[in-house]
């Protein structure tokens, strides 16, 4: 179908003219306005776990933002799980951050799994986010995608519990795989 | 793009945007499911079937029919589409007060050359179970005129392939007969 795709102004407009109610949670993903279900218990447990983790670490290396868009071209601003950007003193108030902006970014996966990794990631990776991590509850394990390039990522580790993660840009941060994918 | 996870505005989003400009007046979008569709720009031997078919309804007057060429059918709340042609009841004020919806249909008529696989596998389900009594394609490609007809949850019971020596009828006004090699002719 020749679905009609809205630009980013556009879709702001959309939440102007009270066609999207200012709370509503969609991203736009080429163009289409894309509806974010109610996370699962579990899905909530492992970003707030994720929140604590990442936010808890001083030394001002990264901002954690969670829920909060990435602009990623003129027709994609998707809203990730969470990601680790570059700290800004303005903390993006006058835009939202850019791939260029973001150390690592991470979608946690159970029901919308093949969303995540057929349109979300190839979008991620050919818009040059350095690294992402889809944590993903249905094999319990965390995917972790490096080395962006126009069709998505030359790199993909699947990671267990009992494993470490890392992110590329700061290797001495360890988190245990399985505090996050364990029930 | 998994289409269940496309957010689906409803009729009202869908006028609103027309109404603030987002969706430019000449624009050809329709709303089907939910979902703005991009109609592609009519071609001329598309234009011409159109015009030539209205040609051979000439007859109906205005207490049997209203002409529709192109303009909105309310199929229900998230889908509003453009049809080419349609023959729908009489109305005092040509429908002015409130779209046409699908019991107000006697014949929707699709005229199709690239959009053939989208009129017939996205629109013509959707107008069978809205209820539409009797659809043709206009087949430019082939050079045929497609009747479908008893409409159902799923789309058509009967479809009927008409080449050129054939004559189409709508079951609404049998006396009508389109020559079917007159519709292509060039």
């Amino acid at each position: 179908m020749p679905i009609h795709r809205f630009t980013v102004p556009e879709y702001y407009r959309l939440g102007e003219i009270g066609v999207l109610h200012p709370d509503a949670k969609v991203e736009l993903l080429d163009g289409q306005v894309v509806d974010i279900p109610p996370p699962t218990p579990r899905h909530a447990s492992v970003v707030t776990r994720l929140i604590q983790f990442f936010g808890g670490i001083r030394g001002g290396r990264w901002l954690a933002s969670s829920k909060n868009p990435v602009h990623l071209d003129d027709y994609s601003e998707p809203v990730p799980d969470l990601m680790l950007v570059k700290t800004l003193e303005n903390f993006y108030v006058n835009g939202h951050p850019r791939p260029e902006d973001v150390f690592l970014l991470i979608e946690v996966g159970d029901d919308r799994l093949d969303y995540d990794r057929e349109e979300k990631l190839p979008r991620y990776g050919r818009a040059g986010i350095a690294e992402v991590w889809i944590v993903n509850l249905v094999d319990r394990t965390i995917e972790v995608y490096r080395d962006p390039h126009f069709t998505g990522y030359g790199s993909a580790t699947i990671l267990h519990a009992g494993d470490k993660a890392s992110p590329a840009a700061f290797p001495d941060v360890v988190i245990d795989v399985a505090s996050l994918v364990q029930r | 793009m998994p289409i269940q996870s496309a957010h689906r505005f409803t009729v009202s989003d869908y006028y609103r945007m027309g109404e603030t400009g987002m969706l430019r007046p000449d624009a050809r979008v329709e709303l089907l499911d939910g979902k703005i569709i991009d109609m592609s720009p009519i071609g001329l031997p598309h234009a011409a079937v159109v015009k030539n078919l209205v040609h051979f309804f000439r007859l109906l007057d205005r207490d049997q029919c209203v002409f529709s060429i192109q303009d909105p059918l309310r199929l229900d709340d998230r889908s509003e589409p453009q049809p080419d042609l349609m023959l729908l009841k009489p109305s005092a004020n040509f429908y002015a007060s409130h779209p046409p919806r699908p019991d107000d249909v006697f014949l929707l008529v699709e005229v199709s050359d690239s959009t053939l696989e989208f009129d017939r596998e996205e629109k013509l389900p959707r107008y069978g179970r809205a209820g539409i009594t009797e659809v043709w394609i206009a087949n430019l490609i082939d050079s045929t005129v497609e009747v479908y007809r008893e409409p159902h949850f799923t789309g058509y019971g009967s479809v009927t392939i008409l080449q050129a020596c054939d004559k189409a009828s709508p079951a609404a006004f049998p006396e009508i007969t389109v020559n079917v090699a007159s519709v292509f002719k060039r």
